[in-house]
Order: C-alpha cells, then structure tokens, then sequence
C-alpha cells in the first residue's frame, strides 16, 4: 500500500497532447476514479502511473520514492485491463501465480496465497482450468486475482467492466467495492461511466482534453461542480443548463431567458445588472408546476420509470429534464411552469464555465 | 422418393470416390513407384505393364549400404544444412519479427517491403553473384555456405509469418507481464513463445522442405565436397549410363531422402493443427 503523488505530468503523441501538466495526489488506501470522455487522458495518465508510458516531463512518487524513469516492473503495481490480458496459454491458478514464480517464492507461500485469493473470488473450482474456458466475469475475477495475491503498492483497472454485460456489471462493481473495503489498497479506476465512478470511489476525479477538471467526493462533485464541464458530466440525466442575463430591480437580482421568462436566482449570488450567466439546475431540484409559475416549457415526452417521473420538455430553445418521484399527469404537448429550488441553482460564467456561486 | 434419394446420393457418392481416386493417384503415384521399385529386382522395375506382383528384395538397399557411401555422406550434409538452417532462420527471425510487431517505425515498413521485395528475385540472379562471394571467403563447397544461403532465403518469409503470429498476441497481455515484474526478455520466453509456437513451427517446416528438397544451390555452390541428398542422386542417374549404378538402387536413394521428411511432417503436423486451433488471444 503506498500513496502516489502525481505531479505535472504532461505525455504527447507527435503533435497530440494527451497529458497537460496533470498533478493530482491519491492518499494510501483511497479508491480513486479517474472519470472523463473519450480521449480525455484518464487511460493514459494511469499507464504513466505503472510505466506503461515514458512521460514527456513532470514527476511520478509511489510511496515517496520517485518512480518516473523506472521501468513497469520494478514499481510493484498490479493492473486489471478491460480486455483482462490473462495468459492464455497458463491454468488460471498459473496466471495469478505468475509473478510470485518469476520472483522465485516459496512453493508453500504460492499456494497460500493463489489459496488465499481464489477463495475471496470464488474461484477455488476453476484452478486448473484455461481462460478460454472461463465465462467473461470468472476471467474478470482471476485478472483481479493475479493483482490480490502479488500484495501491490496499489491496483489500477483500466475500465474493467466495460466488457461485461449490465447486470454482470453491477454485480462486479460491488464485488470491486467489497475487495477494496476488505483490503484497502490504493486503488486507481479509470471509467467512462460516471455512476461507476460515483458508486466505486471515495474520491473522483473529472478529466477533459488532457486537464483534472475537478476532484473530489463523489457528491462534492455532484452537489459543487466547479465549472459546466464537471456540472454537464456528473449526474444523469445531465443538469439543466440555461443562458441568460441577471437583472437587478428593486427587489432581489433575476435571471431572465432570452424570451423574457424569469428566475429567481439564490440569495447571495453577487452578480452585476446585465450580467450574462449560465442557471444550471440538474432535473429533481425542478418542479413543474400546472399553474403560471416559473418559466413557460412544453412537454415532449414523461417517462414514468415506477419511483420517479422523467418529463422532457423544451424551454426557449433549450431541452431541460423534470424528475418527480410525483406520479405527474402532465402529456406532451401541455404548458408547464418550470419552477427551480433557488437552494440548488448553480451559477457560471458564459465565459470560462467556472463555477460563480 | 426414398428411391430416388438414395440413387441420387449414390450418384454423387460414386462421383466423389472418383475424383478422390484420381487425386490420390496423381499425388501418390509416383511416390508409390518410387518405394515400390526400390523393392523390386533390376528385371522387374522396367516391365511394361508394370508388374504388380513380383519378388521383392532388399538387395538395392543393400548395395546402397554397401557400395554408395558418397550417398550416406550426401545424406548426412543435407540433414546438418537443414538443421542448420532451419535452427539459424528460427534464432535470426523471431526477434526480427518482434521488433517487427512491437517497435513499429516508418523505417520498419519500408524494410518489410524489401523483404518481400528479395523474394521475387529467381534464386539463380541472386547465385551466380554469390558465387565469387563465397569463393573469397572459403564458404564454397561447405555445408556452413549452404546454411547461410538457405536461411538468408528464407528469413524473410519466416519474419512475416512470424510477426503475423506475434500480432495476434494482444499487447496487454505483453503488458500485463511486464507489471507481474517480467523484463522484456523473461516476457517474450515465458509470454510470447508459447503462444506463437505454432508459428514457430510453420516457418521450421518451411525452411525444412526448403533445405532438404533443394537442388539448384547446392549444385551451383556446393557440388563436390559438401554435396546434398537431391544432387547425389542427380550424379547417380547419370551413372546409370556407365554402368555404375541401378535404377533400384537409385529408387532406394530416393525412399531413404524422402523418409525423414515424410516422418518431420507428419511427427509435427498433430501438434501444429492443435496450436492453431487453440492459438490466439486471451479474450
């Protein structure tokens, strides 16, 4: 177990850059998430973690120690790879014994611990058998397997589930939360997927075009996202984004749509007369309402789930989201008020998306 | 029409039995022959209609033993060039061919087309310049000058077959054993070989059949001290004028040749169909 601190890494690719002077601190024992689109760096800048990739300039520490021009074997750090990469040629308890021969340990201590793991995993059957013989969540298991008995300074997984099918995923994630809580390795998770990266971490970090947009706690990011990129990514469905000016009367400051509609905006909010805002709200702090309140939608679609009511409906030019656990009557079509919680109003500037309120 | 069926699949039965009798007799043919008259009497192997039924005897072998021992040392060249030669295309190769597939350069592409390119030369251009070479360096006449000429021709092809083998091995699964704590080296002995064996004993056929069944390099380059199995044979139909050798005995010389082979072959080619049918990925 080890602590890594992760500071200026920038990484290219000829003339792409996928690694912008990326600093960030995980804490011995923490369960980190990288999260973020496509390209964002999350996959590369945990490759720069194990010595899969030669960073360009900045500096990696495990547990204190630099690491950053030491080779992948000697950082002592076990990876699970989303397509597994077990040997296939090797029975699975071969596979998750690999290092321990390599590193020439006791025979006892090898079957202790492929013991030890294979019975966390419920994998103690299929010790003889080959991957192809494995169905895809027991391959998941024995990679997991292969990293648990080497006993690492920290686990990364480089989306792991995203081969498994939806229900298996849920299944594994908790296994994954379950073995972290047991173990307590530091833990680096890379995801696409936001609500893995919610579910799984103590702490997620937000990652675009090569940047850490934000980190922190899974519902710090939710409840204080720093800019529009983090607001728009973390939460589904994503949080109502409106632009707008504020407008400074006699009474308290309002945001007013393009159209004229008015919202209040929270108290506190210190914004100049005229001032071009973004009102973000994610969809259950919105309440549609039958009568004149609030802004002017009209409904598109309800999508009634059982607990809670989706209503998608278009205000100005903008498609916003409604979440009731209400059993709404409303159909497409209808006008509706589109009254938000002043309380969980969040404010940014149209210009850098950073966070004003 | 349970009628009709079955005279149909007769039909087709018939048919197929045919053209597979026909196969088998213009590829077995002459290897049939070959054996057959080896066992033959001198009187016995020119009859026409050949004879079917005669005595048999070992008295070609015999006199093989006995009176060719040129032959027998032809034989011994021709199983260390090909031993030679498949053992240095398989040591040259594979890292050609991982360097190849893992270390991918604009510089690497250009070189494999030369490879290719070297291939589409006839053999006989890239002899005759050869020649001189290898007197200068006293490689003529010598089973080592054979070995390079053969495993020179044939690396290319051994390093295409090879890289696409080491392509099909997922890198993450190179990586992965880089994390365990495996140097590049312990990874591609104890990662990568197992997995491309099968290849690896693709490109030792190759190289093999090539070595062993070659006539034109081994003539040209090594006709009189180091001579090969096929060119000795060559030399004894030619004695056959003089009175020197049997037809017989030639026929036995051409069984011994082709023995080895058809044991390599068939020894390796169980385990080389198993290695393709579980080969591949980890997926």
């Amino acid at each position: 177990m080890a602590a890594i601190d992760i500071e200026k890494v920038v990484k290219t690719y000829g003339a792409f850059t996928a690694l912008r002077g990326v600093s960030l601190t995980i804490d011995d024992g923490a369960f980190v998430a990288l999260v973020g689109p496509s390209g964002c760096g999350k996959t590369t800048l945990l490759r720069s973690i194990c010595g899969l990739e030669d960073i360009i300039s900045g500096e990696i520490r495990i547990d204190g120690k630099e690491v950053t021009d030491q080779p992948p074997k000697d950082r002592d750090i076990a990876m699970v790879f989303q397509s597994y990469a077990l040997y296939p040629h090797m029975s699975v308890s071969d596979n998750m014994s690999f290092s321990m021969r390599l590193a020439h340990a006791a025979k006892e201590l090898i079957t202790e611990k492929v013991g030890y793991a294979s019975g966390i995993l419920g994998l103690g059957d299929y010790l003889e058998r080959l991957p192809r013989q494995l169905s895809g969540g027991q391959r998941q298991r024995v990679a997991m397997g292969r990293a648990i008995v080497r006993n690492p300074k920290a686990f990364l997984f480089d989306e792991p589930l995203s081969n498994l099918d939806a229900k298996l995923r849920v299944q594994m994630r908790k296994e994954i939360k379950q073995l972290h809580q047991r173990l307590g390795v530091t833990s680096v998770f890379v995801t696409h997927d936001q609500i893995e990266a919610m579910t799984l971490a103590d702490r997620v970090v937000v990652m675009n075009a090569g940047n850490i947009e934000q980190a922190g706690s899974p519902l710090d990011l939710y409840d204080h996202p720093a800019n529009t990129f983090v607001a728009g990514f973390i939460g589904s469905p994503a949080m109502n984004m409106l632009e707008g000016n504020v407008v400074r009367g006699d009474g308290a400051p309002r945001f007013v749509l393009p159209d004229g509609g008015t919202l209040p905006l929270p108290v506190g909010a210190d914004l100049a007369d005229g001032a071009g805002v973004i009102f973000g709200v994610r969809p259950e702090h919105v309440h549609a309402a039958a009568t004149d309140d609030g802004a002017r939608a009209t409904v598109n679609v309800v999508e009634p789930t059982g607990f809670e009511t989706f209503l998608y409906s278009t205000l100005g030019d903008t498609e916003v989201c409604i979440r009731s656990t209400d059993r709404l009557a409303f159909r497409p079509d209808d006008e509706i008020g589109f009254v938000p919680d002043p309380e969980h109003v969040h404010l940014f500037d149209p210009e850098t998306g950073r966070r004003l309120n | 029409m349970a009628g009709i069926r079955s005279s149909n699949s007769l039909a087709k039965r018939v048919l197929s039995a045919l053209i597979l009798t026909v196969i088998v007799i213009w590829s077995f043919g002459p290897i049939a022959i070959a054996i057959v008259s080896s066992f033959k009497n001198q009187r016995d192997i020119f009859t026409y209609v050949p004879t079917v039924v005669f005595e048999p005897t070992l008295g070609n072998y015999a006199t093989l033993l006995d009176e060719w021992s040129t032959f027998w040392r032809a034989m011994g060249v021709s199983t260390i060039t090909t031993l030679g030669s498949a053992a240095l295309v398989v040591l040259v190769s594979l890292p050609a061919a991982y360097a190849y597939s893992r270390m991918a350069r604009p510089a690497f592409a250009i070189s494999a087309l030369f490879l290719i390119a070297v291939r589409m030369f006839p053999p006989i251009i890239i002899t005759i310049p050869l020649f001189p070479i290898f007197t200068g360096i006293g490689l003529t006449d010598t089973p080592l000058g054979l070995i390079f000429v053969y495993a020179s021709f044939m690396v290319s092809i051994s390093v295409l077959l090879l890289k696409v083998f080491i392509d099909g091995v997922p890198r993450e699964v190179d990586e992965a054993a880089m994390l365990d704590g495996a140097s590049r080296l312990k990874t591609f002995v104890h990662i990568m070989l197992p997995q491309i064996a099968p290849g690896i004993a693709a490109s030792i056929i190759f190289v093999t059949l090539f070595a062993w069944n070659d006539f034109l390099f081994s003539f040209l380059l090594a006709g009189t001290k180091a001579k090969t199995a096929p060119v000795m044979i060559a030399e004894m139909m030619g004695a056959v004028g003089e009175g020197a050798a049997t037809w017989g005995t030639i026929f036995a010389a051409s069984v011994v040749q082709l023995a080895p082979i058809l044991l390599f072959v068939w020894l390796i080619q169980k385990p080389l169909l198993r290695g393709f049918q579980s080969g591949g990925s980890g997926k």
